[in-house]
């Protein structure tokens, strides 16, 4: 096998312009593929955690503590367990929610606004926002100290450091010590707080992107049920997205009925999710659809330049395989090495392309580009390898075994 | 060495232009010898050659190489034969042109499993012996045709096949480098290989010990 590879390198440094275009041209439709898949999955990422809350009987939710009464003295009537929540309404399976911290942090003895937010341990193991550095939140009560994943920030808190936040219930206010774990990525979505309801209703409004910069303040995230075991435990009402999953037993008027009750607690938007969950398949569809152009294009473009350079080679190649012929290799190993070079040109392009990856990624290039890696790109990568050996070796085999080494030799 | 028992080969078989190259072809060469197939343009003798080499097929009788019936056998035991039995030389060198001489010479042992360093060393002899040592990193398309010729013999002779067929190797040359190039078969054949060539020049012919003519695809 070592001499066919060598054959197959020595060959390929024969034409290496040509290789080199070919390579290049291979390498652009890796980039543009995960470039565009990228763009499909993160739009699932957001979708498929909480797929079978959104494919399922129920309401998606938003409560405001602004809005659980108007009047000051009764702000503190908040409805925090989500247990609580079940008990008022008729026999929802699950209730997901988010929860509003109310607190701030010291620094340097000076008080500083903070945004807190804390999720049930269900949020938590199904979504992970996307992270600068450090880990996400864990759903372990035995934890030695409370965790927060934090944004941006301009108080140099960083993953490891140990923050004092000043945590409030309708009593008392705590100073309890926070361990930053992870820092959030600018922009990066997360559940909870209000997104803004432009065109139809979709799974985009459980999630806001956060951004320092535009908040201005930074948002801790913390795990609803480690503050909740505290002692003197801070208030931590339930707050924007929330999920509630009904059994399909459950008629539509009794929906209606927790929707108008919910309105009197603190929940200022409901939708019913069947709605929800159309919307967001269409959006989600959509950009495939408008994507799919482009694949096709790519595809197409792909498919000619692959059966035209190998058609090209093959011919160029033709004698030299009669000459290997001659010198002792069987007609059908000449197709060996030119399946040779068509698997070392993809795997070169598959290293460049990579590297254009890295370089897009962690550049400022990335602003521009949404990059993921999951196994949808891998598949897409070894679906566009074994695409193109294919297609490659289409007109080699028909020119091969069009043909002998002695009509070749004696041309 | 060589026994060839009422060869034929007929092209086009079944069709309305079908062609008998060879007729009938019976003879043998024996060890050490070295026989000229000579013969008009047209008359087989380039077919026959082809046959002899295993890079065609015939359609009747029987061809041993060395007591082995080449009839009917796998693509792989071809091959080995090709390899290891038989230095072939063409008219036109037949080299890969953006290979060195070196890397044209060690064609036949790129794919046995000899070390790479062995192989080197055997491209080298084979190089020397036809006074080719100083060209071997010079690429055969930047050598005259004499320098191709005789890397095309190293190259025949770098596995120490038992018999080299040469197809008009000296078609393509002047006279002088034609002569030189039968002084290096003549060499070969002293040092006992077994060499047939095959003309139409009937002076390179009369060169060889024996001659074998073919007209119209049969042996006059």
């Amino acid at each position: 096998m070592g001499a066919f590879i060598r054959t197959a390198v020595n060959t390929i440094k024969k034409n290496i312009t040509m290789n080199i275009i070919t390579t290049l041209q291979i390498s652009a439709v890796f980039v543009i593929t995960v470039i565009m898949v990228s763009a499909v999955c993160v739009r699932y990422r957001c979708y498929t955690p909480f797929r079978d809350y959104f494919e399922g009987n129920g309401l998606f939710c938003i409560f405001s503590v602004e809005a659980y009464t108007g009047n000051i003295d009764k702000v503190y009537d908040v409805i925090e367990d989500t247990n609580e929540l079940m008990s008022y309404l008729h026999g929802p399976e699950k209730i997901v929610a988010c929860h509003h911290l109310s607190a701030y942090a010291e620094v340097n003895d000076q008080i500083c606004d903070i945004q807190g937010l804390s999720y049930d341990d269900e949020i938590i193991d199904r979504y992970e926002p996307e992270l600068s550095s450090g880990r996400w939140i864990s759903t372990d009560k035995e934890a030695d100290m409370i965790e927060a994943v934090v944004s941006e920030n301009d108080y140099g808190w960083n993953v490891g450091d140990i923050i004092q936040i000043v945590m409030l219930n309708t009593e008392t206010s705590v100073k309890r010590d926070v361990k930053i774990v992870g820092i959030l990525k600018e922009n990066t979505k997360i559940p909870g707080l209000f997104s803004a309801r432009i065109g139809t209703d979709t799974y985009n409004l459980f999630y806001y992107p956060y951004s320092y910069e535009y908040e201005g303040k930074p948002l801790l995230l913390f795990s609803y049920s480690q503050l909740a075991g505290l002692e003197n435990a801070p208030l931590q009402g339930i707050y924007s997205s929330t999920l509630i999953r009904y059994d399909d037993s459950v008629s539509a008027e009794e929906i209606k009925q927790d929707q108008r009750l919910m309105s009197t607690m603190g929940c200022v938007f409901s939708t019913d999710l069947k709605e929800l969950d159309k919307n967001s398949k269409d959006y989600l569809h959509r950009h495939i659809y408008d994507l799919l152009p482009i694949i096709i294009v790519l595809l197409i473009l792909v498919v000619v330049s692959s059966i035209s350079s190998s058609a090209l080679s093959t011919r160029k190649r033709l004698r030299d395989y009669a000459i290997y012929y001659v010198t002792g290799l069987q007609w059908r190993q000449c197709i060996l090495i030119n399946l040779l070079q068509s698997v070392i040109i993809i795997i070169s392009a598959f290293i460049l392309s990579i590297v254009c990856v890295a370089v897009l990624r962690y550049t400022n290039l990335s602003d521009m580009f949404y990059i993921s890696w999951n196994k949808y790109i891998l598949f897409s990568f070894a679906g566009i390898t074994v695409f193109y050996i294919i297609i490659s070796m289409i007109m080699p085999l028909i020119m091969i075994f069009n043909v002998t080494p002695k009509q070749i030799l004696t041309k | 060495m060589i026994q060839v028992k009422n060869i034929s080969k007929i092209y086009n078989k079944g069709k309305s232009n079908a062609f008998q190259a060879l007729d009938n072809i019976s003879f043998s060469v024996e060890k050490g010898e070295l026989v000229s197939i000579v013969g008009t343009s047209g008359a087989g003798k380039s077919t026959l050659l082809h046959i002899l080499a295993c890079i065609d097929n015939y359609d009747a009788g029987e061809y041993y190489i060395d007591n082995v019936l080449i009839k009917n056998i796998s693509e792989k035991r071809l091959a080995e034969i090709r390899n290891m039995k038989i230095g072939l030389v063409m008219q036109d060198f037949a080299l890969v042109d953006d290979f060195t001489a070196i890397q044209n010479v060690m064609l036949p042992l790129d794919f046995s499993k000899e070390k790479r360093s062995d192989k080197k060393e055997k491209a080298m002899a084979a190089l020397r012996s036809v006074g080719m040592d100083k060209f071997a990193n010079n690429l055969s398309n930047k050598l005259s045709g004499g320098q191709k010729q005789r890397t095309a013999i190293a190259r025949a002779i770098v596995n120490d096949p038992d018999v080299i067929l040469a197809d008009e190797p000296t078609g393509a040359l002047d006279s002088k480098t034609a002569s030189e190039i039968m002084e290096l078969f003549k060499m070969l054949h002293n040092d006992g290989k077994t060499i047939i060539i095959v003309t139409h020049d009937k002076e390179i012919a009369a060169q060889c010990e024996r001659i074998i003519e073919i007209s119209d695809g049969k042996i006059v």
